[in-house]
């Protein structure tokens, strides 16, 4: 029997079979944060690994919350439908809302622009705005289509990690990460 | 948001009780450690241990709070679980603050 899927406009690898996690909320702040939790718990039940479990928490909170603000900002919250589906090679998500178009700019990676130098002004540190950069490090075929009222916001997260260079190796002491020397 | 805030060698330690500083949580975060930090003059250590979650949302409090604290008063962070690490990598806000794995390592630093 064909699963009734949404049709796709690029090669995503995917696993048949595998039964799709798919959560509906209200793009509040409190709703997001459950979510996130109800999608963690879905995606170990499935034998995620604890690494992809973390990684697609962090990109879909990202998304999540760039989705509310741009789509629904100032506006009533409004629906937000998040579809994961999990295979060997990752997990493809597919995010729809109902509100405002998302600027088209937002889906180019950002330039990369100097990394914060050490020494520059606390005062001019950015409190923001990081959001689309991590979405861009993390994710990958990342495309937006836009269906009568209906924003599609689609991309893939690889089982494996390749979003940090290898020069950010990180060292860690027991569990926790200590500063590169 | 429970922050609890102790004493420690000149140091001002601030514990994070809570296990996500996300987009819900971090007005409140910024709010309490305000609170803690208010009227003070001694350098900071977050204490991250408890917590394993942060988005971008969660970073920028972070990154207020160091503002609100100024240049004259630094803000280390101690205990990033690699999840929460992950998020300053990526944002390369690694570079920005310093980093210890526990807070006796930050307190052993001193001066650095």
């Amino acid at each position: 029997m064909m699963a009734n899927r949404p049709m796709r406009r690029d090669s995503i690898p995917r696993a048949e079979g595998a039964p799709d996690i798919i959560l509906c909320l209200i793009a509040s702040e409190l709703m997001i944060r459950a979510t996130l939790l109800r999608l963690r718990h879905g995606l170990q039940r499935a034998g995620a690994a604890p690494d992809l479990v973390e990684r697609a928490e962090l990109l879909l909170a990202e998304i999540l919350n760039n989705i509310a603000e741009h789509a629904y900002g100032g506006t009533t919250p409004g629906r937000i439908e998040l579809r994961c589906a999990l295979g060997p090679a990752g997990l493809v998500i597919t995010v729809r809302d109902w509100g405002r178009p998302l600027p088209h700019a937002l889906l180019r990676p950002p330039c990369t622009a100097d990394p914060p130098q050490p020494t520059c002004a606390v005062d001019s540190l950015p409190e923001g705005g990081f959001g689309w950069s991590i979405i861009h490090q993390m994710a990958q075929k990342l495309r937006a289509y836009r269906e009568v009222d209906c924003n599609q916001l689609q991309c893939y997260l690889p089982q494996h990690d390749a979003s940090l260079p290898t020069d950010r190796a990180v060292k860690y002491r027991g569990n926790a990460a200590i500063r590169p020397e | 948001m429970k922050i609890e805030a102790g004493r420690d060698a000149g140091w001002l330690i601030a514990k994070v009780d809570e296990n996500r500083i996300d987009a819900a949580a971090a007005i409140a975060f910024k709010e309490a450690m305000r609170a803690i930090t208010d009227g003070g003059t001694d350098p900071v250590i977050l204490d991250l241990e408890a917590v394993d979650f942060i988005d971008s949302s969660g970073l920028g409090a972070i990154v207020a709070v160091m503002k609100l604290l100024g240049q004259q008063r630094p803000l280390h962070l101690a205990a990033l679980r690699p999840n929460v690490d992950r998020v300053f990598r990526l944002t390369r806000m690694d570079t920005i603050f310093p980093i210890h794995a526990s807070v006796a390592d930050a307190l052993a630093h001193d001066g650095q």
